[in-house]
């Protein structure tokens, strides 16, 4: 029961109360970057700084562990990604911003093989994805990149 | 009806028509409360720590405020995002009442979360998010009073190899400092918004 002393509307309240509220027509949820411009924005901002390299991956150490990758992956990145890296994993639907699908055919995929790794180190700023460079070892890095790598689907009759 | 009768009857109809106004979802009855009741209502224990801004932080400051409560760390993979995220979708719900409502994020990670990263890493989700920190020493008796749980588990030899094991019930203390009621990870945001609204003025 709402308690008679407490009753009071918004609008008798002082305006300095109101300056967390977002700008109108703009949620918080719109604010997480979600939208497809942030999305392109980041694209195109590492297509500019990785210039050719954009569209070619790194080249993975050869003693890079399959097994060890995915130990990471489970740990680190399937409760967003989901098991088979699609982006529906299990709190994927709580987050602000939608994961990324990993396991996207390359012929499909919104970032390439270079841009996505770039973003497990780095992070994408103003999404949930954290900058894993902060965290994981070189080694344990080409671990995770040559596991999701093994998750990309090939037909896009598979989706 | 006596003078006073009728004064009486005219304010009760004043306020109740002002409730009418302010409250947005007032055709809709709201029922009980939906987390769960923490037993006897005890006073939030207090708290001396800097926030991400390097302001000392105090519960004694937030009477009158409804105040959420989630123990986490920048780098959670899983729990600590979506709630963070879930809170953003509790204060849009709320609209303008947000105001009245404080959302705290309590580091478990003190060797990792500075101030900075977890200014840095609140914005994404709402600059009004407030995010404590401190030294182990500092936050270590914060663990104790509110009963968190948190061990570090490594998973490499990196300094920064490891996840935190944490706590990830989330705390909702009322204007009068007292915590109310604790919701467990994956509540539905519906339930949250719909106990604060019981709680709001």
């Amino acid at each position: 029961m709402v308690p008679l002393w407490g009753l009071c509307c918004l609008a008798c309240e002082p305006t300095d109360k109101l300056e967390h509220m977002p700008p109108p027509g703009e949620s918080r949820s719109t604010q997480l970057g979600g939208d497809p411009g942030r999305r392109n924005s980041l694209r195109q901002a590492l297509r500019t700084e990785l210039g050719p390299q954009y569209d070619q991956p790194e080249v993975l150490d050869g003693t890079v562990r399959w097994d060890r990758g995915a130990q990471l992956y489970e740990l680190l990145c399937q409760s967003c990604h989901g098991i088979d890296g699609s982006g529906g994993g299990r709190v994927s639907d709580q987050l602000s911003v939608s994961p990324g699908d990993l396991a996207a055919p390359l012929d499909e995929a919104f970032f390439s093989v270079r841009a996505q790794q770039e973003i497990v180190r780095r992070g994408s700023a103003d999404t949930p994805m954290i900058a894993w460079g902060e965290t994981l070892e070189e080694p344990d890095l080409q671990a995770l990149f040559k596991y999701v790598a093994s998750l990309r689907r090939v037909d896009r009759g598979q989706r | 009806m006596s003078k006073r009768s009728a004064r009486m009857a005219i304010t009760c109809l004043l306020a109740l028509t002002v409730w009418a106004g302010c409250n947005d979802d007032s055709s809709a009855p709201l029922e009980g409360f939906r987390g769960e009741p923490v037993e006897g209502q005890p006073p939030v224990p207090q708290l001396a720590l800097r926030d991400q801004h390097g302001e000392l932080f105090s519960m004694a400051d937030q009477a009158g405020r409804l105040v959420l409560i989630f123990f986490g760390f920048v780098h959670c993979p899983d729990v600590c995002p979506a709630t963070l995220s879930s809170w953003a979708r509790i204060l849009d719900e709320l609209g303008p009442q947000a105001n009245s409502v404080r959302c705290v994020f309590i580091s478990v990670d003190p060797k990792r979360d500075t101030p900075e990263r977890l200014a840095q890493h609140l914005e994404i989700y709402g600059s009004e998010f407030v995010g404590l920190v401190g030294s182990e020493s500092e936050l270590a008796p914060v663990y104790q009073d509110f009963g968190v749980y948190r061990e570090e588990v490594r998973f490499g030899q990196g300094d920064g190899s490891y996840v935190v094991d944490h706590t990830t019930t989330m705390l909702l203390v009322d204007g009068q400092g007292r915590q109310r009621f604790r919701y467990e990870f994956n509540t539905p945001v519906d339930d949250i918004v719909h106990d604060l609204r019981l709680l709001l003025p």
